[in-house]
């Protein structure tokens, strides 16, 4: 016996697939073990030399089949057959064959049990995530190609979008979220670098409906790790922002008058300010106190204070132009930015405001009307909004100390 | 010296297996397996090399049932000897051997603390 010969038998031995060669007449030529042990539990010991008889569990009419062959290479291609022996689990062979020259054929089985099963897993988990992923409410989940295209989409991006299939394959990533100006490019790139990338900002939802979006874009790899493209997770945080968004209002807003707090106004104002300076115009502030307004507080009880606080803000406010900042900054004192204002202007904006809240009658809850004054300290910005706001308030204490109900100016 | 006349069906068969040397065993005319605890083979005898095709040398190391015989490598062999400590079975089974399916007859032989236990093969 040869050495090669040999190497070839212990081949054959343990090769993990069976190999049948059988002729048109369906005579076994050669066969590896592992094919008679996929076929013994099935088949009697004096049918294993014929191939037609040894595969009939597998294929019944492969005899008819071999007879009709055309000469294709091709004959049987990967069919799956379950086969379930007497008191054991069901097993699944894959078996193909093959015409290797006329007249001689080889079939080939492999027990695929395990990869059906795994087969069967994923799909199930595809099920399970299809299910998720069309269900979820406020969330678009979808993936794009390594350029941003879209190339998957689902009932989750149509209900969030209002885009079907068609019109959203191949859209580009910034067709749908915002990335506040950053360009796409910008954006993959980071997401391939850190893995994933966040953006927020404005989208275009069902009718032109814009709502505010937090994505999620994270890198799906090849095989090979490369970046091939991304998964896309797109939720409507419109809710979340108009929270947020409720939330910061009520905490820089005074409760009793509704006008800025201290807080509310140095955020606003600082905003204002910054336009001014870009523009190149004047802003003024004033600062105001109601005169005497412990006497009030006294007098008539706090309610009655709070409700001559309420008709000085209300008043302050509808005499004042809408891009005018009013604010509380507690007690009885106001604060008020004139953008676009110089201090000349400005000291004729305070003294219309002097007057038409000493024009203002205020009903007491006992039923009597008073009269309140006010006391207003000017003073055009320069450096910054503290230090014009401190030269204001010395201007209201000058004016306070004059008689009050009166207007100075820095 | 004189030829072993022992046969398949002998009832005292692994006894005389068991005591045989080495040469004895090569001259039994059906395919002689013997295998250690750990079922790796320590002895092939030349009917089973000629039946298969493998030489002793090649074969005498290797775990029989996963690296020499997958195909009895199943519940009708190898698990037998996996989990019966005291085994005297004949079962009919067909072995590709030289890459022709044969019906043949496998005697099982297993007994706790031999040294060798035996795998023997018939034509049938």
């Amino acid at each position: 016996m040869t050495d090669e010969l040999e190497r070839l038998y212990e081949l054959l031995y343990l090769l993990p697939v069976g190999v049948v060669a059988f002729d048109s007449a369906g005579v076994v030529g050669a066969a590896n073990p592992l094919s008679v042990q996929l076929m013994n539990p099935f088949v009697a010991p004096t049918a294993m030399h014929n191939a037609f008889l040894l595969l009939a569990p597998l294929m019944a009419d492969l005899r008819e089949l071999i007879e009709r062959h055309d000469g294709r290479h091709v004959v049987v291609s990967r069919r799956r057959v379950v086969l379930a022996p007497d008191g054991r689990a069901p097993m699944t062979v894959e078996f193909s064959v093959n015409c290797s020259r006329p007249g001689q054929f080889v079939a080939i089985l492999a027990d695929v049990t395990d990869l059906v099963l795994q087969e069967r897993e994923l799909r199930r988990e595809r099920d399970r995530i299809r299910v998720i992923v069309e269900m979820v409410r406020e969330y678009a989940i979808f993936t794009t190609d390594r350029t941003g295209h879209v190339d998957s989409w689902n009932a989750s991006g149509q209900r969030l979008f209002g885009l079907t299939t068609d019109q959203a394959i191949q859209r580009s990533l910034d067709e749908l979220v915002d990335s506040q100006g950053e360009p796409l490019g910008d954006v993959l790139e980071e997401a391939v670098l850190a893995g994933w990338r966040r953006v927020r900002g404005w989208s275009t939802g069902p009718d032109d409906m814009a709502f505010y979006s937090d994505t999620m874009i994270s890198t799906l790899a090849d095989d090979a790790g490369r970046p091939e493209g991304f998964v896309v997770i797109v939720h409507d945080a419109s809710e979340v922002r108009q929270r947020e968004e409720d939330l910061r209002r009520e905490a820089d807003t005074d409760p009793l008058t509704a006008l800025a707090n201290r807080r509310g106004f140095d955020a606003r104002a600082s905003r204002l300010i910054r336009a001014c300076e870009v523009n190149g115009v004047a802003a003024s502030v004033l600062m105001i106190d109601i005169d005497h307004f412990k006497l009030v507080n006294d007098t008539y009880g706090h309610d009655t204070g709070d409700r001559v606080l309420r008709a000085v803000s209300d008043e302050l406010t509808l005499r004042l132009r809408a891009i005018d900042l009013v604010g509380r900054f507690g007690g009885e004192e106001f604060a008020v930015l004139l953008p676009g204002t110089t201090g000349d202007a400005a000291v004729l904006a305070a003294e219309a405001l002097r007057s038409a809240v000493e024009m203002l009658g205020i009903e007491t809850l006992g039923g009597q009307v008073l009269r309140v004054r006010i006391s207003i300290g000017v003073a055009q910005l320069e450096g910054d909004l503290p230090r014009t706001l401190l030269r204001a308030d010395s201007a209201l204490y000058a004016a306070k100390e004059q008689g009050r109900n009166r207007v100075v100016s820095a | 010296m004189t030829l072993p006349s022992w046969q398949f069906e002998d009832s005292n068969l692994y006894d005389e297996l068991l005591a045989a040397t080495d040469v004895e065993l090569d001259e039994v005319p059906f395919g002689v397996i013997a295998l250690g605890e750990d079922h790796r083979v320590v002895f092939y005898n030349a009917a089973e090399s000629a039946l298969s095709g493998l030489s002793a040398t090649r074969v005498i190391g290797s775990h029989f049932f996963t690296e020499v015989a997958p195909c009895t490598n199943n519940f009708m062999v190898a698990y037998r000897f996996q989990t019966e400590e005291s085994l005297d079975a004949t079962v009919d089974y067909v072995f590709t051997l030289r890459m022709n399916p044969t019906p043949v007859r496998l005697r099982l032989l297993r007994r706790p603390g031999e040294r060798r236990q035996f795998l023997l093969v018939q034509r049938s």
